[in-house]
């Protein structure tokens, strides 16, 4: 359960101040995004647009010098998928290559979002998103799910402790039994603290607001522009030559 | 007499599941009282606190913030008289940075940015967490968050301030510096609390409410050195306290 730390390895990361880090959130919202959509419809086998793709967020990595073993840390979130895709080669016909193709696009989509969420500050990333015209309740219950997590994180620990505590040290499956017992206790403790907080909400009058009051204005750069431009030209190119 | 901050006038309050939570309260506070409300765990104490700004509606009776009946449509304005710090600093703090936290109330007023931005200042000053204005609330100690949830009350410039158990889970010096920045705001303050020793360094009057009605009101002093009545709603004070010994 390296859970919590994981969170502060990533708010670390990206509290950093490099080229990258310093870029406007939109330009980096829609550039990786939109590469990941790009990569997401390149056909199968394209290896060199695929090559491509994984250039360039290598190269932003490295210019925003995100630790590589942080980076591999991140990236196996995309595990339980390619293990699904293993499977391909033994169900389709030419399965090996359609397998291989879904797994370097799943990695490449992960990566960009690697890249864009440890490069910037999560509300500098609510921010862009909300002046990209998000939906505002969108926004309001990402911004929630964040600020929460923390909270559920460390009462996770709290509970792992008292269980702990009592001589719980399960090794085997059917000693799994209080651990569901945890999971439903935190189920209930969250959704009563759901009410409070939606209490504390009305108690200050919430009408419907914004997560992003008093953020500075987003002012969009020359290097900004730039970096736009040459994300999407290059995958453009890439991506055109590649069919 | 000038208006009162508040009149609580014949409350009576269940619980969808039956329980009775207040039964006929009425309390009246005058502009800058200081009024620590006391009481056994299910006395009704945070039912109360909910109905001062409209959260629950009094089932019989009324509610009235200077001169102001609590009711839909006054709730906007009711809901800026009336400051509700809630015991949990973490239900309350819920956006991403301190400063939008803070700035969370002024923006449902309404107010132009530039006025949101002065008030968010102005609150964090007076709570001293300015210099945290762009953390997010998980990195602050528990005292810091429980400063910096007042703030985000503050910044609606109430008049009247409810804390539902002010001094819970503090450290001393937390719990200490806490109750100087209450000592210093110039406001109608109604501390719910079971830290007696608390309630007695901060307010001038205390009223014990127990099964939902008032059953104790004045100087607290008086209050406090009546001990059967004390013993007669669960209250105690805590071993080797005297009065005498805080005296201020």
């Amino acid at each position: 359960m390296s859970g919590g730390h994981g969170h502060v390895g990533i708010e670390a990361v990206a509290a950093g101040d490099t080229l990258v880090h310093r870029l406007d959130p939109r330009v980096k919202i829609i550039g990786l995004v939109g590469l990941t959509i790009v990569a997401v419809t390149t056909p199968v086998g394209a290896w060199a647009a695929f090559a491509c793709y994984g250039l360039v967020l290598g190269a932003l990595s490295v210019v925003a010098r995100l630790p590589g073993a942080y980076v591999l840390r991140r990236l196996m979130i995309a595990i339980p998928f390619l293990l699904a895709v293993a499977l391909l080669p033994f169900v389709v016909p030419d399965g090996v290559r359609l397998a291989l193709t879904l797994a370097v696009k799943a990695t490449i989509g992960v990566l960009a979002m690697v890249v864009l969420s440890s490069t910037t500050p999560f509300p500098q990333l609510l921010h862009g998103f909300e002046r990209l015209k998000a939906p505002g309740m969108l926004v309001m219950i990402v911004a929630f799910m964040w600020r929460y997590l923390y909270v559920i994180g460390e009462e996770v620990a709290r509970m792992r402790v008292a269980r702990q505590a009592r001589g719980y040290q399960p090794r085997w499956i059917w000693q799994a039994n209080a651990l569901g017992q945890t999971i439903a206790a935190l189920f209930i403790r969250s959704l009563e603290r759901g009410e409070r907080v939606y209490l504390a909400m009305v108690s200050r009058g919430y009408r419907g607001g914004t997560a992003t009051a008093l953020m500075p204005p987003l002012v969009l750069r020359p290097v900004d522009v730039a970096f736009a431009a040459a994300l999407v030209g290059i995958v453009i190119v890439a991506r055109t030559v590649a069919v | 007499m000038t208006t009162p901050a508040l009149v609580c006038d014949e409350l009576f309050f269940a619980y969808p599941d039956g329980q009775r939570a207040l039964r006929g309260l009425s309390l009246v506070v005058q502009r800058g009282e200081r009024v620590a409300v006391l009481g056994p765990n299910g006395a009704g104490k945070s039912t109360l606190a909910l109905h001062l700004n409209g959260i629950l509606e009094p089932q019989h009776g009324s509610v009235t913030v200077s001169g102001l009946r609590v009711a839909e449509k006054n709730l906007r304005e009711i809901r800026r008289r009336v400051g509700v710090v809630f015991q949990d600093p973490d239900d309350m703090l819920f956006m991403p940075t301190v400063q939008q936290d803070v700035a969370f109330g002024p923006v449902n007023l309404g107010l132009p940015e530039a006025e949101v931005a002065e008030r968010v200042v102005r609150a964090l000053d007076m709570v001293g967490m300015r210099a945290y204005a762009n953390r997010p609330p998980h990195h602050l100690s528990f005292g810091q968050r429980k400063r910096v949830a007042a703030a985000a009350v503050l910044s609606m410039d109430p008049e009247i301030l409810v804390l539902d158990e002010p001094s819970s889970n503090l450290d001393p010096r937390s719990r200490r510096e806490f109750g100087e920045i209450l000592r210093g705001l110039d406001l109608t303050m109604l501390l719910i609390t079971h830290d007696i020793p608390y309630a007695f360094q901060l307010c001038d009057r205390a009223v014990i409410l127990d099964q939902g009605t008032l059953c104790a009101d004045g100087d607290i002093r008086d209050v406090l050195a009546d001990q059967a009545l004390l013993r007669a709603h669960a209250l105690e004070l805590p071993a080797g306290f005297t009065l005498a010994a805080l005296d201020r």
